[in-house]
């Protein structure tokens, strides 16, 4: 068996609106759905029944609320961050959902090892981090980032252009391209590893290497789904991060 | 054969280029979920959370006045205990010694009334044995003089011979 084309990974034929240019619904549209309709459907069951006592679905929820609220808010931002709670938790679900899409049946290919998924979420965390800044600390908040304070005047000339770099134009570049490869790269070591179990499987009677093969793909899958959940996590608490630094510059 | 060979040479698309239809649903679902998480599915649970919350701590407020209020009153309790217990030591000290002040009282009255009674007896005995020795010195005198009378053959005087006999008696 051979490799596939590197196009297969990255070409996706719509199903619907077939013919547009920009509403063309292939596959990772679809898990950008699922990104969308899964967390739904889970937080509206979770909002039936007794809210005293939680169980299924509101526990699940609230374990996930909560799981946002510890390790993400009160860690990167502190307790003035929950009011950035439904961007934080629609950030990690999306995410989630977009690369647990790897190891689904019938899927096999996470929605974020296309670029358009980690890049639209980045500019939306981009023009939201900036926009907290300028709220919270006025436009000063833009020379606090380019002209930090504590720096020996002359210094300025290198601190400065480092600085505009560093966090107006490869912040965000890193946020997505750090999804973006991750996923990718996850995605393509599966397919690695699938071609190369089935090809040891029709090739002969090598059962020793039959037999480290298909363990190999069964590791590596779960470790995907690790990867998964703790990209996922990164890329949200990234942007938990920029929003505490955006509101706290001084910190 | 040019369309083929125009095909054969093309670049394969760059994965890192987003295409426009994979941003523009990004855009409309990741923005519908935001919006549905912020006015929709996350007010009730953070709610529901924040109400729980609150009444584990007022139930935990209440257990810690709780606490604090039962020490309260078992210091109380015993502070009252200790007053009790003095008072009733004062009590029976109080008790104690009125009862030793009327068990002397009374042993003085039966002292008293054992020595009336004891002199009253001493007198009785007294008067007894005067009226037991005036008895007999009649008696006495009544034999001796009979006796006497018998041995010399006549009658005797009684009332004559009371002196000797009186004499007697008191030589004995």
């Amino acid at each position: 068996m051979e490799f596939p084309p590197i196009e297969n990974v990255i070409e996706w034929p719509a199903f619907l609106f077939e013919d547009s240019e920009y509403f063309a619904f292939s596959k990772i549209g679809f898990i950008y759905f699922l990104g969308m309709a899964l967390p739904t459907i889970l937080f509206l069951l979770a909002n039936r029944g007794d809210a005293l006592v939680p169980r299924g679905f509101r526990t699940a929820a609230e374990g996930i609320v909560e799981f946002i609220d510890s390790q993400i808010i009160q860690a990167a931002i502190g307790p003035d961050g929950r009011r950035y709670m439904p961007l934080l938790t629609s950030l990690f679900l999306f995410i989630f959902i977009g690369n647990i899409t790897e190891v689904v049946p019938f899927f096999q290919m996470p929605g974020n090892a296309r670029m358009a998924g980690p890049l639209v979420l980045a500019l939306i965390v981009y023009v939201m981090w900036i926009s907290v800044g300028i709220k919270h600390n006025g436009l000063g908040y833009i020379k606090d980032v380019l002209v930090p304070p504590g720096v020996p005047k002359p210094l300025y000339l290198l601190v400065t252009p480092i600085e505009f770099l560093s966090n107006f134009l490869i912040r965000p570049f890193s946020h997505a391209v750090r999804l973006f490869a991750n996923m990718l790269a996850g995605h393509i070591l599966l397919v690695t590893f699938t071609v190369l179990c089935i090809s040891v499987f029709s090739a002969s009677a090598l059962i020793l290497v039959q037999l480290g093969t298909f363990p190999g793909l069964l590791a590596f899958t779960a470790f995907e789904v690790g990867v998964s959940l703790i990209q996922a996590f990164v890329f949200t608490i990234l942007t938990a991060v920029y929003i505490g630094m955006a509101l706290h510059p001084a910190h | 054969m040019l369309v083929l060979a125009a095909e054969s040479t093309e670049d394969p698309p760059n994965p890192v280029i987003p295409e426009v239809n994979e941003i523009v649903w990004a855009v409309i679902f990741f923005v519908a979920l935001w919006l549905l998480m912020r006015y929709v599915l996350l007010p009730p649970i953070t709610r529901a959370m924040e109400t729980r919350a609150n009444t584990i701590q007022g139930d935990r407020d209440a257990a810690d006045a709780a606490t604090a209020s039962l020490g309260s009153t078992r210091r109380d309790y015993e502070a009252s205990l200790v007053d009790a217990r003095n008072e009733a030591n004062e009590i029976i000290a109080a008790a104690r010694t009125a009862a030793d002040q009327r068990r002397a009282a009374l042993q003085a009255e039966a002292d008293a009334e054992i020595a009336v009674l004891r002199r009253n007896a001493q007198d009785e005995i007294e008067q007894a044995r005067a009226a037991a020795l005036s008895g007999m010195r009649g008696d006495v005198a009544t034999l001796a003089v009979g006796a006497a009378g018998a041995v010399l053959g006549r009658n005797l005087d009684a009332g004559a011979q009371q002196s000797v006999i009186d004499q007697a008696l008191a030589a004995e």
